[in-house]
């Protein structure tokens, strides 16, 4: 299976664990990812909140460098993941508009001619590889380990445009779980924000939202917190501390990537997936399987 | 059946003495919003299902079991003056406005004021931030701002009712009953206002500071930005945290630039000449 893979700022900066175990994930799965090295930031929420055409614009690049490259695009990141569909969904659906933006790519040389589809891991591992190749993959069951999912805003919402999960009653992160022998924490947070979109300009506000999707995973006894999207784990991760001391409790919750949970049980150590990289320790979760494997 | 003729059903037959408020009962009224297994929903449009939780709408004072106060509301919607202002003087009568012009404005036309999306909002249940407008009253604030004939001062109204504190969930989107995108066909347009008309507001600055830094990079530098949009002083605060996150390997300090960045900032100047 073959995806132009686009990491994101995030993977590529703040969570460099996330990109390295995406990597070591996908040669367990045989996933040849061609790296969009040249691509650019696809502007999270603050291009597209003040400039719509840039928007566009630098989108539309990254999707003609995947079309040259006759692949899909990958993402690890729901905010890219929606900011690329939705580029994608206007390009292909207002001629015009296309014209227009493709009229800014021909200063570079680059056409865009809507035949790329953009996807993200998880959506990968559930609809492309799929429930039963995958399962017959995991040689370490993470048996006894309590995982709290976090969806995250952008792969749920808008439900029109994504698709592929209910953001009123997500199960697809719920499923993975599963399927790697843990047993998924059930809270109404798992579906909500994180708060990062405002987390540099109202720090507090950021801090009030993520505090409670914290204390409710952690109240639900999870060992651990998985995310599909760096920006939800920058909000739980490294600012949990900046939560524990705003709400003047202990939280002490690791939160891991997708990729690193996932590559546990595809058998890949601790090492390979980066987990000494998280702020908050995950010796905890690597005990727990120790214990019960 | 609906949820509001379970209620009804519930008050006629079953003696329950529940209060609710409804009106028309088609989706028109905007009176029946309750909140169903955790999602606000219309009771007059919502499915019935053999057990489910109704309660109040959240974000509001319950006055009687599902009746909640609005005024606090609605008084912030009447503060956006959501009405036509008008200077200039009426071009001809009838006026020329095609169907194209107002567009953006006629999607949110559809709007019945039923603050379910502010019921459904983050910022203020979550985090209780009560100088955020809610995304109900910046519907109708987009809604005459949008409008090509408007000339009220509506990015002084979309910063007082603290725009910037939108976290960018799309849950009101998610649970709008008349189907209105509404992070996206209000909100996120009048940020777009607000950014090139408002640059010294800390929201807007941020956003233009985001794009400085793609512009230079091609990629976010989150240390930089920081350092930019907060200020050093309260950067500084920071430190521990950029420490720990230092440690981590999470830091770098130099920015790396993105291989394509001459392509990149191509694009940027031939977008931004057209400004």
């Amino acid at each position: 299976m073959k995806f132009a893979y686009y990491p994101g700022c995030s993977a590529k900066t703040t969570c460099p664990e996330l990109d390295q175990s995406m990597k070591a994930v996908a040669k367990k799965l045989d996933l040849d990812l061609a790296e969009l090295e040249v691509a650019a930031c696809t502007g999270s929420r603050q291009i597209r909140d003040s400039n719509e055409e840039l928007f566009l614009t630098l989108n539309a690049r990254t999707l003609a460098l995947a079309e040259r490259l006759e692949r899909d695009v990958m993402t690890v990141c729901a905010t890219c993941l929606l900011n690329l569909v939705e580029v994608n969904n206007t390009l292909r659906g207002n001629a015009e508009l296309r014209k227009k933006i493709n009229g800014n790519l021909a200063k570079i040389d680059l056409e865009y001619r809507g035949s790329v589809e953009v996807t993200h891991i998880l959506w990968v591992l559930l609809r492309n590889i799929g429930a039963e190749a995958l399962g017959k993959k995991i040689v370490r069951p993470l048996r006894g380990l309590r995982v709290a999912p976090f969806y995250g805003c952008h792969i749920l919402r808008p439900k029109d445009v994504l698709g592929f999960d209910d953001p009123d009653s997500p199960t697809s992160l719920d499923a993975l779980i599963r399927l790697l022998g843990a047993e998924p924490v059930d809270y109404d947070g798992k579906k909500r924000c994180c708060g990062f979109h405002v987390l540099m300009t109202k720090e507090d506000l950021a801090l009030k939202i993520s505090g409670r999707r914290l204390s409710q995973a952690r109240e639900g006894q999870a060992d651990c917190v998985v995310t599909t999207c760096p920006l939800c784990h920058s909000s739980l991760d490294p600012y949990q501390a900046a939560v524990e001391s705003k709400l003047g409790k202990k939280i002490d919750l690791p939160i891991v990537h997708l990729p690193q949970l996932l590559g546990l049980g595809l058998g890949l150590d601790a090492r390979e997936l980066k987990l000494e990289g998280n702020a908050v320790s995950t010796a905890r979760v690597l005990e727990k399987i120790a214990l019960e494997a | 059946m609906r949820v509001l003729d379970v209620l009804d059903y519930a008050v006629d037959n079953c003696g329950v003495a529940v209060g609710y408020r409804w009106f028309c009962g088609v989706k028109r009224c905007g009176q029946c919003g309750v909140s169903v297994n955790g999602k606000p929903v219309l009771a007059c449009w919502e499915k019935a299902s053999p057990t489910m939780v109704i309660e109040p709408l959240p974000n509001m004072p319950v006055i009687r079991d599902l009746v909640v106060d609005r005024s606090a509301l609605e008084q912030a919607t009447l503060e956006m003056e959501p009405c036509l202002k008008r200077k200039t003087p009426y071009e001809s009568f009838p006026e020329p406005l095609t169907h194209t012009d107002f567009e953006d404005a006629f999607k949110l036309m559809n709007c019945i004021e039923c603050y379910v999306c502010t019921a459904a909002c983050p910022v203020l249940s979550d985090a209780n931030h009560r100088e955020f407008a809610g995304p109900a009253s910046l519907v109708q604030l987009a809604k005459v701002a949008l409008h090509p004939k408007d000339e009220g001062d509506r990015v002084a109204a979309a910063l007082k009712g603290d725009i910037y504190a939108c976290v960018s969930c799309y849950e009101c989107s998610n649970v709008c009953p008349v189907g209105i995108n509404v992070l996206e066909d209000a909100i996120e347009k009048l940020k777009r206002r607000c950014a090139a008309e408002a640059e010294s507001n800390p929201g807007a600055k941020h956003a233009q500071l985001f794009t400085d830094l793609i512009r230079k990079f091609g990629r976010m530098h989150p240390p930089t930005l920081m350092r930019q949009s907060k200020g050093l002083m309260q950067s500084v605060s920071k430190m521990s945290m950029a420490l720990a996150m230092y440690r981590k390997g999470k830091v770098q300090i130099r920015p790396k630039t993105v291989k394509g960045i001459e392509e990149i900032r191509k694009l940027f100047q031939v977008v931004e000449k057209d400004k």
